[in-house]
């Protein structure tokens, strides 16, 4: 009996990169992960896999990386760069590598895909289950992640691609910056971090309950043809996933209503989450930050790196003098640890997510395919925060 | 004025050494080599660089090279051009094993050849005061050394070349790690240490992310603990802090010019005085790109005025030993999120 050959797409990322790591080290299976760059693929490079580098819009270099594979896990996507070419990877890529793998006869094609193919405002609920229409947004990430669904299932109709559509969650845990560093950082600066009080499902997903459902997807012949939802649990609620982390730090979990944002949304603001919070989340980082990284806006977000730009010379000294002169917030190597990080406020879409109150139910995965959170949330909390501490987030 | 052959077009070469060749006086780039046709024709029309070839051995005619390929081909490359005269400037840390920087230093030193190693850290004010200070004795006794240097790796490498073992020869420790050890050892003079524990987190000895290490070195008769935390995937420090008797220096690891003293001797009443900021040399920090170009200029002075410069490899050869030791003693990292949820196999016997 012959171990099936697996490649992992994205396999330096922070999905893959984990889903690797599981096939090593539980599975006893040596993955072909692929890589794009360098940098993106540091975790990846320590561990002894089959390492393929590989431009995904290169046909010639996508039928070397799936030739001898049995299976492809596709958690590449377009992660950077313009939206052209965002596009060009998460729609073309997915494409390319569909063909090549069909050419070299994989039995299983196993998509990661996106809740946010519904939008960040979706449509349907309180509980919605895997029949609820995709909806075009207006968000490169989300409207990519459908228009690859919509290619894939084209290929499964018309030409047998043995495909299924994991449609994840927010997946949280190590390494997850939208929904574990960054919620921790910007309950730390008292910046908006729940919405309605964070009484909604999250359809959260601990990031090894995640794996644990990509490899149910491998394994169960009849996950063939099917979309799932994938999320720890359809009761977890964002106040249950981030009261925890605001408890490590000993801040507050600050709240917004969600008839709030959608006020300010109306009155024109492009990022509620700054308007709601001004004087936190512009003024505070910009002083902080024109104290110690004169030379960069690496730090800044969109709107605070605009109005830093518009500030003359002689105000912006005047705010690193100021800075500096109060002994306080004067720059000193100790002051680089977290406390003195800038946090970026939620964006609008970031707030829907939190407010939508839309439930993805995990029930079709839990019936056809025997899923169960391989953790329970109390053991995958205990581990973030174990990895957040190292990181030195908390 | 010196003809210069430019081996190696990679990032590095591209952001750093090319335009601090073109801007110092007195050198010359005439080749430049790489496997790499298109970045190598692009960088020669950009420098006007006349000679371009893929194999490194067709270069001629040059009294000096830059070499910045990874690690595993410096040994080769450098040996090949001080056997024919040529001075040689060679990215850190030097060689992937101590045996092999001997062996060039010994080249080096027969031919009379001008031989760096591109620890640029070393022309940074902070290393020098901190020197100073350990040697004059001004805070007493040192008493032992912390460093931790990490960040988001985001380095836009143009090939792939670091990131297998056998020509990158290691991750974290080999690329961050020569100059935050370097930059202790250069303190002390390049003394022998004594490695007590190397953890990192490549199982079988790939490009480890992360790592940790303890070490010992003598100062005035007595070992001096070390404490080295690196890392390409967590935020640290970034700061080398020396404790001494009396007090503290703490430098950060990419401010050339600022480090943060504490005098103890200093108090007013029972608190410890806070940490002073001084700035050393130009009260502003000089840009780190700069370095390059100081770099450059010092090894031009020293082929012309035949003088040791800052860099000089001829001492290096204890910082690639220690680095050599931790690969040969390495113990894994404990990082219980990797192995967590790893005990039952979900896909065993499985046949599609």
């Amino acid at each position: 009996m012959s171990t099936p050959k697996i490649l992992v797409t994205g396999g330096g990322g922070f999905l893959g990169g984990r889903l690797v790591a599981r096939l090593l080290l539980a599975e006893k299976i040596v993955p072909r992960a692929m890589g794009y760059s360098p940098a993106g693929s540091v975790r990846l490079c320590r561990l002894p896999v089959d390492l393929c580098w590989c431009n995904i819009l290169k046909s010639e270099q996508v039928a070397k990386a799936v030739e001898g594979c049995d299976v492809v896990i596709h958690c590449a996507y377009g992660a950077g760069g313009s939206d052209e070419l965002q596009r060009a990877v998460t729609v073309d890529g997915t494409r390319n590598l569909a063909v090549e793998a069909q050419k070299a006869g994989v039995k299983k094609f196993v998509h990661i895909s996106t809740q946010g193919v519904y939008s960040y405002l979706p449509d349907g609920g309180p509980i919605a289950d895997e029949t609820l229409p995709m909806k075009p947004s207006g968000d490169v990430y989300c409207d990519t992640k459908m228009e690859a669904e919509n290619v894939l299932w084209e290929m499964h109709r018309n030409g047998g691609l043995p495909l299924t559509v994991l449609r994840m969650g927010n997946i949280w845990g190590p390494f997850s910056a939208p929904y574990t560093v960054g919620p921790i950082s910007a309950i730390r600066a008292g910046v908006i971090s729940v919405v309605n009080g964070g009484k909604h499902a999250s359809n959260a997903i601990h990031v090894d309950n995640a794996v644990e459902a990509i490899l149910l997807a491998v394994r169960e012949a009849q996950a063939i043809g099917q979309i799932y939802h994938v999320t720890d649990s359809d009761e977890l609620t964002w106040e249950q996933l981030y009261q925890p982390y605001a408890d490590w730090i000993g801040a507050e979990l600050k709240s917004i209503d969600f008839a709030d944002i959608a006020k300010l949304a109306a009155a024109g603001a492009d990022d509620v989450g700054f308007f709601a919070d001004a004087w936190k989340n512009a003024v505070l980082p910009i002083l902080k930050y024109s104290s110690f990284q004169a030379n960069s806006t690496k730090s800044l977000g969109g709107l605070q790196k605009k109005l830093w730009k518009m500030t003359p010379e002689s105000l912006r000294e005047r705010c690193r003098k100021r800075v500096l002169d109060n002994p306080k917030t004067e720059y000193r190597p100790p002051a680089l640890k977290v406390t003195q990080k800038v946090a970026k406020p939620p964006s609008a879409d970031l707030l829907h997510v939190y407010g939508h109150g839309v439930c993805f139910s995990n029930k079709k995965l839990k019936e056809e395919l025997g899923y169960e959170p391989r953790a329970s949330h109390e053991e995958c909390l205990a581990v973030t925060k174990a990895w957040a501490k190292s990181a030195r987030h908390i | 004025m010196l003809k210069v052959g430019v081996i190696g077009c990679g990032a590095i070469m591209q952001k750093a050494h090319l335009p601090a060749l073109a801007i110092t006086e007195g050198i010359k780039a005439e080749w430049l080599v790489d496997l790499n046709d298109q970045a190598v024709a692009r960088e020669a029309q950009r420098f006007g660089i006349p000679h371009t070839t893929q194999d490194y051995k067709q270069v001629t005619g040059v009294d000096a090279v830059i070499i910045a390929t990874p690690p595993g081909l410096h040994l080769s490359m450098c040996s090949h051009f001080l056997q024919q005269g040529v001075h040689v400037l060679c990215e850190k840390p030097l060689t992937i094993r101590a045996d092999e920087t001997r062996e060039l230093v010994k080249l080096a030193k027969e031919k009379s050849l001008v031989f760096s190693v591109g620890l640029h850290r070393r022309y940074h004010a902070t290393h020098d005061f901190i020197r100073q200070v350990i040697e004059s004795g001004w805070l007493g006794k040192l008493e032992r050394i912390d460093g931790e240097e990490g960040g988001a790796f985001d380095w836009e490498c143009q090939s792939t070349g670091n990131m297998a073992i056998g020509t990158g020869g290691g991750g974290v420790l080999i690329d961050t790690g020569s100059h935050t050890l370097d930059c202790i050892m250069y303190w002390l003079r390049w003394p022998e240490t004594m490695l007590q524990e190397y953890r990192d987190n490549s199982p079988e000895g790939l490009i480890e992310t992360d790592s940790e290490m303890t070490f010992t070195l003598p100062c005035n008769g007595a070992e001096v603990p070390v404490r080295v935390e690196l890392s390409r995937t967590r935020t640290l420090r970034n700061t080398l802090q020396v404790f001494f008797e009396h007090g503290m220096i703490e430098a950060a690891a990419t401010r050339p010019s600022n480090v943060w003293f504490q005098d103890k001797r200093l108090a007013r009443d029972s608190e410890e005085p806070t940490p002073i900021r001084l700035a050393l040399g130009n009260a502003a920090d000089i840009a780190l790109g700069d370095y390059y170009n100081i770099q450059m200029e010092d090894f031009a002075g020293a082929i012309c005025e035949g003088r040791e410069p800052k860099n000089s490899a001829l001492a290096v050869a204890p910082l690639v030993q220690l680095i050599e030791d931790c690969y040969a003693n390495r113990q894994p990292l404990d990082e219980p999120w990797v192995t967590f949820q790893t005990d039952t196999p979900l896909l065993e016997g499985l046949v599609l």
